[in-house]
């Protein structure tokens, strides 16, 4: 691997996240929060070069959504801005090629959009196709079930392993403050939970949770001044698939398998169980038990540590769920991460997922120490 | 004399908005879907890198070469994946009393297609032999749907 520009994750302030926060619009969530990100910096906005948000207008209700978070991250005087249609992690990804080119130093990355207001089920319904797979109804949640059955199917994990998955993340989650939920439980307690999707369980599934996030990055030179342990990135990969859900191999994700390949080369790591610390946004446990797989991580081993956060189990807030995997490990590698701390954390792999049924693949892998020297 | 403050409860505001919408289905997925309506007939087509795809996109998803001949396959197959919905969400799935979602391989193609079982769901599981039930000659419009399910056989 060339020799690249270090970059480094320098703050990230998210709002707990709820069910609904009937006392704000989506741009009122998101202003302390920018606020919040770029005060910890000890930076004014008019010192960030860059601005990017992630958000989607069929859950805003309105074309165009993204202009909500505008005035909030920055539009006088006349910004450099940039939106994406995707999680905010991927948003992170754009920021950071814009400072490999040299355009700019620092950037703030926002996610945005209250799930609450709208129907999620019925919106996700439109990222599939308008001639085949749309009309026909289905649901993320009977999409991710279709992968769970082909999973099962391939006897890669059984029933009691989705259960465990769960139980794993919900009681790991209980020590995050910013998580949706926070009771602890068992594996049998979820595994008697009614049927969401069968093979899907209620007890499987988050429920539908809003917040707003916000990341600063830096380059070096400029990241030192911003925070007193800068996360820096070591490697990242993104990697689509076929939109055609029965052409594609379900109960594997060739997309992860390879941007996480990637990501690792790029940070000279020869193997996923090399890092100390992994976040995955898996919607659901056979999400988890696939991409695990794709990683080559046992989950049953106690190292890595997968999900200290308790995960996207424990809150889903479309649009924010990936970038949040990210802020977590600089809290993790940063000692931001409180009780669901992991000591002596110092190398952490984030991963974001979008579309039905872990189509697009996203792998940062970041350290404590520069990755180029 | 101060002025009160208006009540600090929130209010809200409803709004539904629809944007019809008329896709054009294309010479590819257009032909398929007349296949369905006019004949009784499942077509898929020959494509570099996965064999015959139904339903067919007139290229290749592995490597972007556009399909080859039109090829028809069978009626029956084999599950692949199944989502059993045991609380339909109305206006959105297509049955009101539980249903699965499932992907078909029908006989004679390499992909899978999306579609439903309507009964016996109890035997609706991975590897299960699925038969196509049609819509009634005057209810078949072009659409997926003129396979009204699939049922599980054998």
């Amino acid at each position: 691997m060339s020799k690249l520009r270090n970059v480094a994750v320098v703050g990230f302030a998210q709002l707990p996240v709820v069910a609904r926060d009937e006392h704000r619009t989506a741009t009122e969530m998101l202003y302390p929060v920018v606020r919040q990100a770029l005060q910890e910096c000890g930076v004014h906005r008019d010192g960030i070069d860059y601005q990017i948000a992630g958000s989607t207008d069929y859950m805003d209700g309105r074309p165009f959504g993204f202009v909500a978070a505008l005035d909030v991250m920055g539009a006088w005087p006349p910004r450099q801005d940039l939106h994406l249609e995707m999680d905010a992690s991927f948003c992170a990804y754009y920021a950071w090629v814009r400072m490999q080119a040299g355009e700019c130093d620092t950037a703030i990355v926002v996610g945005h959009g209250k799930t609450s207001e709208g129907d999620p089920q019925r919106v996700l319904n439109l990222q599939l196709d308008p001639y085949y797979q749309a009309p026909l109804g289905l649901d993320p949640t009977s999409t991710a079930a279709l992968q769970a059955s082909a999973f099962l199917a391939r006897g890669a994990a059984t029933a009691a392993d989705l259960a465990a998955v769960a139980a794993r993340n919900r009681n790991n989650g209980v020590r995050n403050p910013d998580n949706q939920l926070r009771s602890p439980t068992t594996a049998n307690e979820l595994a008697q939970s009614p049927w969401a999707v069968e093979p899907l369980r209620q007890g499987y599934l988050p429920p539908v949770g809003e917040t707003a996030t916000c990341m600063v990055l830096a380059a070096e030179g400029k990241a030192e001044t911003l925070c007193d342990k800068p996360v820096w990135i070591h490697g990242v990969d993104h990697r689509t698939e076929l939109q055609t859900l029965g052409a594609r191999d379900l109960s594997r994700s060739a997309g992860a398998k390879l941007a996480a390949e990637r990501a690792l080369a790029m940070a000279g790591l020869a193997k996923a169980g090399d890092v100390d610390v992994i976040e995955l946004m898996a919607a659901n446990p056979a999400e988890e038990l696939i991409l695990l797989e794709a990683l080559g991580v046992d989950p049953r081993a106690g190292k890595p540590s997968i999900n200290p956060s308790g995960g996207a189990l424990c809150a889903n807030p479309v649009m924010s769920t990936g970038l949040i995997r990210l802020g977590e490990t600089f809290r993790q590698l940063s000692g931001r991460a409180g009780e669901h701390g992991v000591a002596g954390a110092s190398r952490a792999l984030a991963h974001a997922a979008q579309g039905h049924c872990l189509q697009t693949n996203i792998f940062w892998v970041v350290g404590s120490q520069r990755r180029w020297s | 004399m101060t002025q009160a403050a208006p009540t600090a409860a929130p209010l809200s505001q409803r709004q539904k908005m629809e944007f019809p919408y008329k896709h054009s289905t294309g010479p590819t997925i257009g032909r398929f879907y007349a296949g369905l309506k006019e004949q009784k007939k499942i077509w898929g087509q020959r494509v570099a890198g996965q064999g015959v795809v139904v339903p067919p996109l007139g290229y290749s998803e592995i490597d972007a070469s556009e399909a080859g001949e039109w090829v028809e396959v069978s009626d029956r197959g084999t599950l692949t994946a199944v989502a059993l919905v045991h609380h339909p969400i109305a206006d959105l799935h297509p049955s009101a009393k539980p249903f699965a979602f499932v992907l078909v391989k029908l006989d004679g193609a390499d992909t899978a297609l999306a579609h439903i079982v309507s009964d016996n769901l109890d035997t609706a599981k991975v590897g299960a032999r699925v038969q196509a039930v049609w819509a009634a000659d005057d209810k078949r419009s072009g659409t997926l749907r003129d396979i009204e399910s699939f049922r599980v056989v054998g």
